[in-house]
């Protein structure tokens, strides 16, 4: 009898476990959205070389979905650092290891799941600069003393944030050109470049542009830019339209980070749309050696079809390919 | 009988006055098997060197003169057989490629102006001889390879990036290479090459081509010119 009363037991266990009520269960937790990201992954959130939140990102809103909340607590709260779950550090106003976040209290209203809209300003030091990790609890409490050791009651996670601005880009040189101006410039470190272009931001060699200045707004500039974010210390920028021979347009270019964050516009320089001479047009100018030849007067036979560049990796892999085939054919006679 | 027991006598000294390495000794882990090469049946190589047009006028030289490109390339051959003697007889295709870069200069200030460009992306066919004799019957790793083809090249012009124009020439095209076979400077490695992947011979070479692609029709651009290329090939 007394063996029998044991097994029941036993099996009373089991089935409750198997109810998820015997182990204590987190709360499931999944971001939504956060600004204009298109996803959004907890796990590249959380680390500093995935994708933490940058300097753009601190007036955007993290929507979070909770799941498997106690629905017999009333709310949820949000707090930031460490041991969150203990009700003595929790409280503890002295140690500060663990800080009740700004954000709103979020009543659990019997459910046990929701979406929770949160200022990403609330979670992470925006306007401090720098980067880190914030270790973000959020806790289903009836109140401040509440325990939450039991299924449902907590979840933790890591949101990274990285401040950092690069610095500003060395001296900018630009190299005038009849369809497109070089520009070349000085830089340390790994950033990435945008450029920006005002069609009418110069006058006789001077800089009158209202639009591209050092203090621009980011919806001025991202209206201004054509081109980035690029890598290397110079690039290539068609002239726009508007600017005929002999026009001036005005050229800045700025460093952003690797995560995206912004730096300094560099200085802003004037470039001049000059008129050139390229080998076609002398070899089929008046004069040239072709210039009689059927070749010059339909620009070579065939339609333009792109740009000229370093295409020929391709055939050379395909050339590369049938190698490797004749060799394994090879291999396979033997 | 005497005779018989003297044959037998005879026999057995004949035997043991044998070499060593005419017999069968399977305890002889050291015994090693008779080499017979595999058949070579392809050709590739891979390739570095400049090539320069010659008559696209003194603008090219102006523009592009200091650019060396480089001429990238790599040809495949297949062999079909070998003539005792002769060598391996073949044919072969190729592509290359190569860039120049210049300046086109400014119509009021020679100091500056825009990048300008001229690609070519070569496509050849090829009748390959490669006269391998010296290497095969002298123990001499010196291999003459002349080819005689035709050169299909695609070519384009622009500045900044975009495109003035492009187009086909189309040519002959005859070359000579010089390899020197490798295999004399690790023997046993170049036999387990050979066993482990069929690669009969490495080699490196030199060679110079001269293409007359677009000479002989109006409508092309000519192309045509000198070219060098030193690379790395094997036969297998």
């Amino acid at each position: 009898m007394h063996r029998a009363g044991l097994a029941t037991v036993a099996l009373l266990f089991s089935w409750l476990a198997s109810l998820g009520v015997a182990e204590a269960q987190n709360i499931d937790v999944s971001v939504l959205a956060l600004g204009d990201r298109t996803s959004v992954n907890l796990d590249t959130l959380g680390s500093t070389t995935g994708a933490p939140v940058r300097t753009a990102e601190c007036d955007a809103i993290i929507r979070f979905r909770f799941r498997g909340i106690d629905q017999f607590r009333s709310e949820l709260r949000f707090f930031e650092g460490s041991m969150c779950d203990q009700v003595s550090v929790r409280t503890d106003m002295t140690s500060r290891t663990c800080n009740a976040l700004d954000v709103p209290s979020v009543a659990i209203d019997r459910r046990t799941e929701r979406d929770v809209d949160v200022p990403v300003d609330l979670l992470v030091p925006c306007g401090e600069g720098g980067s880190g990790v914030e270790n973000i609890w959020v806790l289903a409490v009836d109140n401040e003393t509440s325990e939450v050791s039991g299924a449902g009651q907590q979840a933790q996670f890591n949101i990274a944030f990285n401040f950092t601005t690069p610095s500003a880009p060395g001296t900018l040189t630009a190299r005038p050109g009849e369809n497109a101006v070089t520009l070349t410039w000085d830089a340390e470190g790994d950033a990435q470049f945008e450029v920006f272009v005002d069609p009418d931001g110069c006058t006789d060699g001077e800089v009158t542009s209202e639009e591209l200045t050092p203090d621009a707004t980011e919806s001025t500039l991202a209206r201004l830019k054509v081109s980035g974010p690029i890598s290397g210390t110079s690039t290539t920028v068609p002239y726009p339209d508007d600017v005929p021979i002999g026009g001036e347009m005005a050229v800045a270019i700025r460093s952003t980070s690797r995560t995206g964050n912004p730096g300094e516009l560099s200085e802003i320089v004037c470039v001049e749309r000059i008129e050139t001479t390229s080998w076609w047009e002398m070899y089929c100018g008046g004069g040239g050696e072709g210039a009689d030849s059927e070749v010059c007067r339909d620009d070579g036979g065939t339609c333009s079809v792109a740009a000229p560049g370093r295409t020929a990796s391709g055939a050379l892999s395909a050339l590369l390919g049938l190698a490797l085939l004749a060799l394994v054919l090879r291999r396979s006679r033997r | 009988m005497n005779r018989l027991l003297f044959a037998a006598f005879a026999a057995a000294l004949f035997c043991g006055a044998l070499p060593s390495d005419a017999r069968a000794d399977i305890d002889d882990w050291t015994e090693v098997d008779l080499f017979e090469p595999s058949p070579e049946f392809f050709g590739i190589e891979f390739r570095v060197g400049s090539y320069r047009p010659l008559d696209l006028g003194r603008g090219w030289n102006s523009v592009f003169g200091s650019d060396l490109g480089p001429y990238l390339a790599g040809e495949l051959h297949y062999f079909p057989g070998r003539i005792p003697y002769v060598g391996l007889l073949g044919i072969g295709a190729g592509l290359g490629w190569s860039q120049y870069e210049g300046t086109a200069r400014a119509t009021t200030d020679a100091a500056q102006g825009e990048t300008n460009t001229f690609e070519i992306i070569p496509v050849s066919a090829n009748l390959v001889w490669r006269f391998d004799t010296l290497a095969r019957e002298l123990s001499v790793p010196i291999v003459l390879t002349p080819k005689v083809g035709l050169d299909i090249v695609y070519w384009n012009t622009g500045t900044s990036g975009i495109t003035e124009a492009d187009g086909w020439s189309i040519g002959p095209r005859f070359a000579g290479k010089v390899s020197l076979e490798l295999d004399f400077l690790e023997p046993r490695a170049a036999r387990q090459l050979d066993e482990e992947w069929g690669v009969n011979h490495s080699e490196i070479f030199f060679e110079a081509w001269y293409s007359m692609a677009g000479d002989l029709l109006d409508s092309q651009l000519p192309v045509s010119g000198w070219g060098w290329a030193v690379g790395l090939g094997f036969t297998f």
